[in-house]
């Protein structure tokens, strides 16, 4: 269970093309390549939508099991949070409006 | 090397050889060892040579351009003053035989960007690199070449 908000950090730029969305984080040029249901995520992530609500939304959307799609959801925003690409916090957050990553996020566990 | 302007409008230089056939430039891109100076080796005497290492990419319209730069590879021969509309992407992998592969796009973005050449700090730069692959991926189509190295892997270009 996860209460945390989600959010993109504005330190990379992304864009979706044919079903995925290629991320690059531009302090690092490392690049992201996230699938459908990677790209679902990162468009619910929006700064005032928590992880275990994008994990309602990839159980319906995607007619995968609830108790998975949560754990597949939680584990990854935490992956990309970790890189700086996502930002978790207990807070809602701005979208876009972070440089950074790290000083705004938090765990969620 | 890159100025955020000319990022900004779309241009950037490519890790690829690059080679005019009958009007259109044809760029094969790859890392070192991937093929490209062995591709402009290959080429058929009607070929004009862009660059064997680096080519010169320009959006104009709807199209891209491909302009031929002094930069050399393993050809160490330098490439000519010249430009033409790009045909295609072509990203080198070696095999037995010789065969074109079309690339999903996400795949293909990917691939342009750790082929396009930078040493941006500045992340504005970055960003607007990045907007320029997009949109070049976009407009280009872009194949997986796997090719056995010999002149018959020219047939596929007309």
């Amino acid at each position: 269970m996860s209460s945390s908000y989600v959010g993109r950090s504005g330190a990379v730029a992304a864009r979706a093309i044919d079903g995925q969305t290629v991320i690059l984080q531009l302090a690092t040029s490392a690049l992201f390549t996230l699938n459908r249901v990677g790209s679902r995520i990162w468009e619910l992530a929006d700064g005032r939508t928590t992880v275990d609500q994008i994990a309602r939304r990839i159980h319906e959307e995607f007619e995968v099991e609830a108790p998975v799609a949560a754990l597949d959801a939680l584990e990854f925003v935490e992956r990309l949070a970790a890189q700086g690409v996502l930002l978790l916090s207990d807070a809602p957050v701005n979208p876009d409006r972070h440089s950074g990553g790290e000083a705004n996020a938090t765990n969620p566990r | 090397m890159h100025s955020l302007e000319l990022a900004q409008e779309g241009a950037f230089l490519l890790h690829s050889a690059g080679v005019i056939r009958n009007g259109r430039a044809f760029l094969f891109s790859g890392l070192s060892g991937s093929g490209k100076t062995t591709m402009t080796r290959l080429a058929p005497a009607n070929t004009v040579l862009l660059s064997d290492e680096i080519a010169y990419v320009r959006p104009a319209g709807d199209t891209y351009i491909a302009w031929g730069t002094p930069f050399s590879g393993e050809l160490g021969r330098p490439g000519e003053n010249v430009r033409a509309p790009i045909a295609g992407l072509y990203l080198l992998k070696h095999g037995a035989a010789n065969q074109l592969q079309s690339v999903p796009s996400g795949q293909a973005l990917g691939l342009l960007l750790r082929n396009i050449v930078f040493f941006a700090q500045d992340a504005d730069l970055v960003r607007a690199l990045f907007e320029a692959a997009w949109r070049f991926i976009s407009a280009v189509p872009a194949y997986h070449l796997v090719f056995r190295p010999d002149p018959s892997v020219w047939e596929l270009f007309p």
